[in-house]
């Protein structure tokens, strides 16, 4: 098929016969065959219903394959769709869920697919040509046969599990044609029923949305989709095991305010009540609890009844050590504020970890994996794996471990970046796995083979404790292996009699008994990991995996100590780096940049904004906290799901460069600048199938600026496209950057939604202060309000304010020697840290100078007073440096020294000097005022 | 005087070689050596010495540091900067003579400095220094020239690479000059004196000629010095005149006219000529055996003695003289003065009429000044007596004249219509020019009015 | 070593001052570290503070270390660093990335270090992969993968922080001081710089994401530490195999510091210049003239050393040019004075010299103008006393053979202006005024060319 689709041939399709029916409402006439004929040969294909076809993707080597279930057109014929019924290929289906298939898939192995998210009415031309398609049974083995033509159904895949697929369905399913008004997403009743715990994502509300956003196939985006379904199903499932309360405790545990603010939006926008986010947002930071309880309620009624079927089952069948686990959370959350999850991390890494430790450390593991479940880190350990190189399933794990345990963390006090980052990358990186582009370059090989043979000569004792994690890593898989086989077979034997309605429930039920354990074990073992594979790999620089390079740092030998009393526990909640449970006064800009975006992706519309404010006053920060709302809505489908990829114009070498990061963020695929700019123009250009909108933050705009500005023209011109669902935010620190450094072009393509972040007063200052270290008492109140009001006069640099009050909490652990000092940081510490970071070192420098140097600036001094004027030649000043020596008693030094003192007063800037070649004649100026310099002087 | 080049560590015999190599040189080779002290302990991280040419600064460092075979052999690397017209040299060129090619050849294409500390550093890990090595540089004022890190990061190289290593910089000027704009680690400033009178006497009685007994030749170097010390103090130039002229001092004693002891006699004899050489000192227009064939030319033709610059005589074609003339005339005349030296009827004009003030000097003093072409060619046609057509080949006579840099074209290249020219000669040139066509250039002359 | 001092061997003094030599080599040429900081414990402390909350803690932090040359800078860093390493707990845990502005010209050569430095895994041997973007990438995914409580903390020092800020759009600095102030992986950024305005070259969004912590390095130490510190400095230890010896040594030192013009030579110094560089260079001179022959360091080598540091080179190198030259240089002097400062060219420095032979026609020949622009030559590339002022290739000056340059020699009528005065001229050689006409003839009452042979030869005929 390669060659048939490489070379572009031109296609001509033709409806062959006449119309079988006519649609009066749609206006469509349907028809029975269609004939390709591709233009210089004279032979041509039919497509009639029912037949096998392969529709063309983006990966030409291996298109999309469908059934054709309906052909029709508009009366006037050039308009030709399609219905057809998809079917997955192995490399569509993500390789974390191959592992569920519990066997090496067959190359040439197809699924039937049957989830939802994805529109069955594709564009006609986009047929190649038909293929065969044969269905075996599960017992089935493949008949090796070489021809690449035909592909083997065996089992249907509906995004989360595999599941054995009849025959009838897959060729019988001509029979009725579905509706094409029906919403595909919706299992149909042909179909086979879809999975107990079918998400509430599919109500009405949301379902508009979703549906709009995905129009036509596309791997990424089915993905995508199969894994947000992953993770709801899972959400869902340990929701419906235990008892509500305890899983409100389970859901509302990770980032309760992000989960109930966009709770809240939801519900805002189903009884349209004019509530901003923003202000919802800080109510339920009040009162977290209730309202998730009232959610995951909610979320219960909306599954069908059959749901609680399998809820009984399922608590029937899971594993006693379930229990347990979701009911230990409870005693948890009592706990203290924002320490414990530093804590929880602690323990967990520890290598000395008592039992008592590993007990209560168990339940952490437990909402470990709860929490983690919805914030798309399962994602996590696909991205790792997502390497062209082969890999076993463990090292897979063990790849994942550094993730999952900052998920873990970032989860309950979510960080501002990283969540964010991670949601965004992940997804994106999918693809690398799939397409072969990646593991094309060169370079990428080169290192590497090169490493893999020096790791092989580098460690033997890695490898050693890495087996025998790999062991204790394989007991759950294992098993997972041998249940789902078991399974597989029962369902074969079901399969056997396909038509039995029965048989099929039963077979159905059983399985979905004996999956619960294992996604549970599963979930287990990838929870354990971090807990063990740190404490094993000491050694600096070892590689996480010895298969291929992975940047990271290597993890450190001794656990990081904790903070130990009231002030470094300030100081670490006061470092900038901390993530404040909420952004305070910033609410007004949260809500504009909110509904900004929200309405764009909610119309699946493109647009820009341009973000300006000097340093330090939360731009990015507010920007991804909204990312983060919109990810969760997102994620409880109350909004269409999205990428968000973040650029840094000072993380890039050259502005170039940012396409391929988009790119890459996007796509996962590497490619040079000018490459990347071509894919993404074409990306955003034409219409793909099955497109999400993207949501794209471009930091640091000015150092995106390039001679002729193409590079700005192309981020701006993107989101006026139409099927280009882009959002750009742009962020800058001048509030005219458009006026000033934008060609008109550019300029009015970003647009006028232009909103700046105003320095922050002293009162917002002191705010943010406070809510950091919120009831840590370590500063006196007229100390905080010295600082917040200094730092709002100079700049209103948020930044900088923190970074004083820690330099204060310092000199007062100092000067908290002595036990008169009380605990607290007064106002003598705070005016220290400000003297210290505020105050120039001139002046200190002049006096420190040695008699020379001092007399050479009085010198210096002199000849400007002389002459009139703020420059002299070192000649003219050396005179003047002379008569002062003589004066002040000392012998006159000679040339060459004057010039040392001169160019060493040169070196530390108090005087600017020419170049020194110029000898006696390079030109003299005072870096500083000549006030200051005589202030100095007469001190001492 | 070989006390002074005694140091541990270094053994006997080899100073003595070294000290005996070193003639009027121990004191500075002494501090030098003392400075270096034994070869395993550590040395100054930078030393700069400075002085006149041929002071001996690179002779004392070579015959120290190593370069001879007679030397203490010591590692070291010598870098000449005027060699290394890229730092890759250099950096090569270092590696190469410390840790051989295969170090070198580790160097990327275009390295940089840290490339070059990174491979000196896991280098000299593998062959750790048991010695101080010495990187020396020659005209190391050059190395201001080069990227602007390069100085500052030698000078402290010892604490970049942390091994034994020192680096010795020889240049003509002084430290002031080097500094780099934001400081750097000084180094230690060593100053090679030039050589008195004496020294310079007891080194060129060193290479006497064999045939000839020492005290001859030392009276004739007595004698070479009392004409030139006053003029030139450099060794090597001195050297060449001596070289130059002893042939001619022993003539008389060659045709047996004079016993070697009167040196008067002799004196008279070589006194004309070394007034000849006093002429053309530095200027090493001929090898000596050129020198020699003019002398016995000059022998025949009695002309006055002219100094050689009078021997310089260009041929040009007719009229390339007088344009060069006219070039001449107007690049020193002042513009106004045009009319009163080439208008036939000019009425009475006194220099005083247009004399201005504030001319403090004279043309000559102050140099050629540019004029425009038509300036030229009308001086040009007034002073040619015969007719002459503006034809293209006047113009391409202008242009060979500029090719052969009598004539400057200071304006643009572009500029087509009016280019502006300098006149490149000198007064006594021009003065054999005209004097050919004979036309009396010194009326015309606004100066010399 | 306290064995042999127990038995406390007697070595010859040759081995003494061999072991003397050495040790006090490495202290002042080879900056060995002093047990404890003087002068500096409270930085000492500071920094080490914030360097163990970055190892131990896995806190982020930033800091520039701001003094003088010579103040001692990286001695304090390298002390912190000693200090911290020897408590367990950071030295398993902190990496350590050493970059110098003076070596990572710019961010491309300085990612690679790092990354070298770092062991990242696109490292094999020291060769580093991937272009300068993929590095960066690598090096930021790296770094951001880590976390504060998990991964190693990272120490980055940057040795002259400003050569750093001059790279383009200060990427890496931005990158890190970023790093430093989010949630990634600990690292702890040590600027050193001499510059006091370092902070004004960082650009804003930089500047706001350094914490604004400097650690100044100004001593003003008073004369008598200084005095104190060169004892310290050439003291021996108490662990010196030749007890004896060392106390002989030291004693001597004790006497040496208390004399007086060793005492005022010192003042002069300390006038001077404060920094340790300095005194070590003194202290380097007067250690290299101790010898076999004179085991301890007296007043006169200081003298003498003081005397070699405080040469003035432009009258060192007056010293040695011949009558010849000198007389253009004071014309050329004159001239200056003449026109005041205002450039003047070769033919008016020739007149000048003619005007002077008119006056004293005897004492020296009138040399040609080719001759005269010879020797302004040979001192003009080195531009010791004066710079061209539209300067010509020197080489097409030094390949030149008589008639080219000859051709070329009124073309080379540049402008020179004189870039000496009276200072380097009041040498002892000649105590003069050099714009006085009586300059010429008092200069020229050195024996002058022609006369003392002629004098010679007179009185064989009398």
């Amino acid at each position: 098929m390669k060659y048939f689709t490489r070379l572009r041939v031109r296609r001509v399709y033709k409806w062959r016969g006449e119309p079988l029916s006519f649609n009066r409402k749609l206006k469509t006439c349907e028809y029975s065959s269609l004939s390709i004929s591709v233009e210089g040969l004279p032979r041509t294909t039919v497509i009639s219903t029912g037949q096998h076809i392969l529709i063309e993707g983006e990966d030409e080597d291996n298109p999309y394959v469908a059934r054709v279930i309906r052909l029709f057109g508009d009366e006037s014929g050039k308009q030709k769709k399609a219905v057809v019924q998809w079917f997955v290929r192995v490399s569509e289906v993500p390789p974390s869920k191959l592992k569920l298939l519990g066997r090496e898939p067959h190359p040439q192995e197809i699924f039937y697919y049957q989830g939802r998210s994805c529109d069955d009415e594709v564009n006609a031309e986009s047929i190649l040509r038909p293929v065969q398609v044969r269905h075996l049974d599960g017992a089935a083995a493949f008949p090796d046969s070489d021809d690449k033509d035909t592909l083997y159904v065996k089992l249907s895949w509906d995004s989360k599990t595999f599941r054995v697929v009849d025959s009838a369905v897959v060729d019988s399913a001509s029979a009725e044609p579905a509706p094409a008004s029906s919403p595909p997403p919706r299992p149909k009743p042909s179909l086979p029923p879809s999975p107990p715990c079918s998400p509430p994502a599919a109500a009405p509300a949301s379902r508009g949305p979703s549906r709009r956003a995905l129009p036509t196939p596309d791997p990424a985006i089915l993905r995508k989709a199969s894994s947000g379904e992953v993770r709801y199903s899972r959400a869902t499932m340990s929701a419906g095991k235990v008892a509500t309360a305890a899983a409100a405790e389970a859901e509302s545990l990770h980032s309760a305010t992000k989960l109930s603010a966009s709770k809240c939006l939801s519900a805002k926008r189903r009884n349209a009540s004019a509530r901003t986010p923003g202000v919802r947002k800080k109510l339920e930071l009040s009162s977290p609890e209730k309202m998730t309880r009232e959610d995951i309620l909610s979320q219960l009624l909306d599954q069908e009844l059959e749901s609680d079927v399998a809820l009984a089952q399922r608590l029937s069948s899971s594993p006693p050590r379930a229990l347990p686990l979701t009911h230990s959370l409870t005693p948890l959350r009592k706990g203290s504020v924002c320490l414990k999850p530093s804590t929880v991390l602690l323990n967990k890494l520890s290598p000395s970890e008592t039992e008592s430790r590993d007990e209560s450390s168990s339940p952490q593991q437990g909402d470990v994996m709860e929490a983690e479940l919805p914030s798309g880190s399962v994602k996590t350990p696909r991205r790792r794996n997502a390497t062209p190189r082969r890999k076993s399933a463990t090292s897979g794990q063990q790849v994942t471990t550094p993730s999952r345990k900052k998920e873990s963390k970032t989860l309950r006090e979510p960080a501002l970046g990283v969540l964010a980052e991670v949601d965004n990358e992940s997804s994106p990186m999918l693809p690398a796995a799939a397409t072969p582009r990646s593991s094309k370059r060169k370079s990428a090989q080169l290192v590497s083979s090169r490493i893999r043979k020096q790791l092989n000569l580098l460690e033997s004792r890695q490898d050693l404790d890495s087996d025998r994690e790999d062991e204790d890593e394989f007991v759950p898989s294992k098993k997972e292996l041998q249940s789902s086989s078991e399974e597989e077979e029962e369902e074969a034997e079901a399969g056997l009699d396909s038509d039995d309605e029965v048989v099929m429930k039963k077979s159905r039920h059983a399985a979905a008994g004996s999956r619960t354990p294992r996604s549970k074990q599963k979930s287990r073992s990838s929870t354990r990991t971090p807990r063990k594979t740190p404490n094993k790999k000491v050694a600096p620089g070892t590689p996480r995996t010895p298969r291929h390079a992975t940047p990271s740092i290597p993890s450190r030998s001794l656990p990081a100590r904790q903070p130990a009393n009231v002030l470094e526990e300030a100081r670490t909640r006061l470092h900038v780096s901390s993530v404040p449970e909420s952004l305070p006064c910033r609410e007004q800009e949260f809500q504009d940049i909110y509904s900004f975006v929200e309405s764009k992706i909610i119309d699946g519309t493109g647009g820009c904004m341009y973000i300006s404010g000097v340093p330090g006053t939360g731009k990015t920060a507010t920007v991804h906290e909204v990312m983060r709302c919109l990810q969760h809505a997102a994620d409880v489908d109350e909004i269409p799901p999205f990428h968000f990829i973040e650029i840094n114009g000072m993380k890039m070498t050259d502005p170039h460069q940012a396409y391929v990061q988009i790119l890459q963020k996007l796509t996962g695929q590497k490619a040079t600048a000018d490459h990347a700019a071509a894919l993404l123009e074409k990306r955003f250009s034409n219409a793909a199938p099955r497109k999400e909108s993207t949501v794209l933050l471009v930091d640091e705009l000015d150092l995106l600026w390039t001679r002729k500005q193409n590079v700005m023209y192309n981020l701006f011109d993107w989101p006026t496209r139409r099927h280009a669902r882009l959002v750009v935010l742009t962020i800058a620190n001048t509030m005219d950057l458009p006026e000033r450094i934008m060609i008109n072009r550019v300029a009015s393509r970003l647009g006028l939604t232009r909103m700046s972040f105003q320095p922050y007063s002293f009162k917002q200052l002191q705010q943010i202060i406070t809510s950091r270290l919120n009831k840590v008492k370590a500063f006196e109140e007229d100390a905080l309000q010295l600082v917040s009001r200094k730092v709002a006069a100079l700049s209103g640099d948020a930044r900088r304010c923190l970074d004083i009050c820690r330099r204060a909490t310092e000199i007062c652990e100092h000067s908290s020697a002595d036990p008169s000092a009380t605990g607290l940081v007064g106002m003598s510490h705070v005016m220290e840290a400000l003297n210290e970071m505020f105050s120039s070192a001139y002046i200190t420098a002049i006096k420190c100078a040695s008699l020379q140097e001092q007399l050479f600036l009085r010198a210096v001094i002199a000849e400007f007073r002389r002459l009139g004027l703020e420059e002299a030649t070192f000649q003219q000043v050396f005179v003047q440096h002379q008569a002062l020596c003589r004066v002040e008693g000392l012998q006159p030094i000679s040339v060459s020294e004057g010039l040392a003192v001169c160019q060493r007063l040169g070196a530390c800037r108090l005087l600017l000097l020419e170049p020194s070649r110029l000898g006696v004649l390079q030109r003299i100026r005072l870096n500083v005022s000549q006030d200051d310099v005589l202030y100095a002087l007469k001190a001492d | 005087m070989t006390a002074l080049l005694q140091h541990p560590g270094y053994e006997e015999e080899r100073l003595q070689r070294v000290a005996e190599q070193l003639p009027c040189r121990e004191v500075q080779a002494g501090l030098l050596l003392s400075l270096m002290g034994q070869p395993q302990q550590y040395s100054y991280p930078s030393i700069f010495i400075y002085g006149h040419r041929a002071s001996g600064k690179s002779h004392v460092i070579y015959q120290t540091v190593g370069h001879y075979s007679s030397s203490l052999q010591l590692p070291h690397a010598t870098v000449s900067c005027v060699e290394c017209v890229s730092v890759a040299l250099l950096f090569e060129q270092v590696l190469l003579s410390f840790f051989g090619c295969d170090a070198a050849s580790l160097l990327p294409r275009s390295p940089s400095l840290s490339d070059f500390v990174r491979i000196y550093k896991q280098q000299c890990s593998q062959s750790p220094a048991k010695q101080t090595r010495y990187i020396v540089m020659e005209k190391a004022e050059l190395l201001r020239d080069t990227d602007a890190n390069l100085l500052p990061a030698l000078l402290r190289l010892q604490e970049l690479v942390e091994d034994n290593i020192t680096v010795i910089l020889l240049s003509e000027i002084a430290w002031d000059k080097f500094r780099p704009n934001t400081g750097c680690f000084e180094p230690l400033l060593l100053h090679f004196p030039d050589y008195s009178k004496g020294e310079l006497q007891q080194i060129l009685s060193q290479d006497r000629h064999p045939s000839y007994s020492a005290e001859l030749y030392s009276s004739y170097i007595n004698i070479l010095l009392g004409v030139f010390y006053s003029v030139c103090r450099d060794l090597r130039e001195l050297r060449h005149l001596a070289a130059l002229n002893f042939s001619k001092f022993c003539e008389p004693l060659a045709e047996g006219k004079v016993k070697e002891t009167d040196t008067h006699k002799l004196w008279r004899n070589i006194e004309p000529h070394l007034k000849k050489a006093m002429q053309t000192v530095y200027l090493r227009e001929v090898s000596s055996l050129q020198w020699e064939q003019m002398q016995q030319m000059e022998e025949k033709e009695t002309g006055a003695l002219r100094g050689l610059s009078a021997h310089t005589h260009v041929e040009l074609p007719y009229y390339s003289k007088f344009l060069l003339i006219a070039a001449y005339l107007a690049s020193y005349n002042p513009a106004r003065t045009d009319k009163r030296f080439f208008l036939k009827h000019h009425g009475k004009i006194r220099k005083t009429n247009f004399l201005k003030k504030n001319e403090k000097t004279s043309n000559h003093l102050l140099g050629p000044k540019p004029f425009p072409l038509d300036r030229l060619l009308a001086i040009f046609y007034s002073v040619v007596d015969s007719r002459v057509a503006p034809t293209a080949s006047i113009f391409s006579q202008i242009s060979s004249l500029v090719t052969l840099q009598l004539l400057t074209q200071v304006s643009h290249d572009d500029q087509l219509d009016a280019p502006k020219y300098k006149c490149a000669v000198s007064m006594d040139f021009i003065c054999a020019i005209s004097r050919t066509v004979n036309f009396d250039i010194v009326k015309y002359l606004y100066d010399f009015l | 070593m306290s064995k042999r001092k127990g038995k406390d061997a007697h070595l010859p003094v040759g081995e003494c001052i061999t072991l003397v030599q050495q040790i006090l080599r490495e202290r002042l040429c080879h900056q060995q570290l002093p047990d404890k900081p003087d002068g500096i414990e409270a930085q000492h402390k500071h920094l080490l503070e914030l360097l163990k909350r970055t190892a131990v803690h896995g806190e982020s932090n930033s800091v520039l270390i701001v003094g003088p040359r010579g103040a001692g800078k990286t001695m304090l860093l390298k002390c912190v660093l000693r200090d911290l390493l020897e408590e367990k707990e950071a030295q398993k845990n902190l990496l350590q990335v050493h970059l110098n502005g003076l070596l990572q010209t710019d961010d491309r050569i300085a990612l690679k270090e790092i990354t070298r430095q770092l062991h990242l895994e696109n490292v094999v041997g020291d060769k580093v992969f991937g272009s300068f973007a993929e590095n960066l990438a690598f090096l930021l995914e790296a770094l951001k993968k880590g976390d504060r409580s998990s991964s190693r903390p990272v120490l980055f020092v940057l040795d002259e922080f400003d050569l750093f800020a001059h790279h383009k759009n200060q990427t890496l600095l931005y990158n890190l001081f970023d790093v430093s102030q989010s949630a990634q992986a600990p690292i702890a950024v040590v600027g050193v710089t001499c510059r006091l305005d370092v902070l004004e070259l960082l650009e804003k969004r930089v500047k706001s994401r350094f914490s604004h912590r400097q650690i100044h390095l100004l001593s003003n130490l008073t004369f008598t530490e200084y005095l104190e510190r060169v004892q310290t400095q050439l003291c021996l230890p108490d662990d010196f195999p030749d007890s004896k010896f060392a106390q002989d040594w030291n004693d001597s030192i004790q006497t040496l510091c208390e004399d007086k013009s060793v005492e005022e030579v010192l003042q002069r110094h300390f006038n001077s210049s404060k920094d340790f560089r300095s005194m070590h260079m003194l202290l380097m001179l007067c250690l290299s003239r101790v010898s076999v022959a004179k085991p301890a360091i007296k007043p006169a080598d200081l003298l003498e050393a003081s005397r070699l540091c405080f040469a003035d080179a432009k009258a060192n190198m007056l010293h040695g040019l011949s009558i010849l030259e000198l007389c253009l240089i004071i014309a050329m002097k004159h001239l200056n004075d003449v026109y005041e400062g205002e450039p003047f060219n070769l033919q008016m420095v020739h007149n000048e010299f003619k005007k002077f032979l008119q006056r004293k026609s005897n004492s020296m020949y009138n040399f040609d103008q080719p001759v005269i622009m010879k020797v302004c030559i040979n001192m003009k590339p080195l531009s010791k006393f004066f710079l061209p002022f539209n300067s010509f290739p020197a080489t097409r000056f030094l390949e030149s053979n008589t008639l080219y340059c000859f051709r070329c020699s009124s073309a080379m009528i540049g402008r020179i202006t004189v870039n000496i005065y009276i200072f380097c001229m009041k040498t002892d050689k000649f105590n003069i005024f050099p714009s006085k006409p009586i300059t010429y003839t008092s200069c020229f009452s050195s024996p002058s060319g022609l006369r003392a042979p002629a004098a010679a030869g007179a009185d064989p005929t009398g």
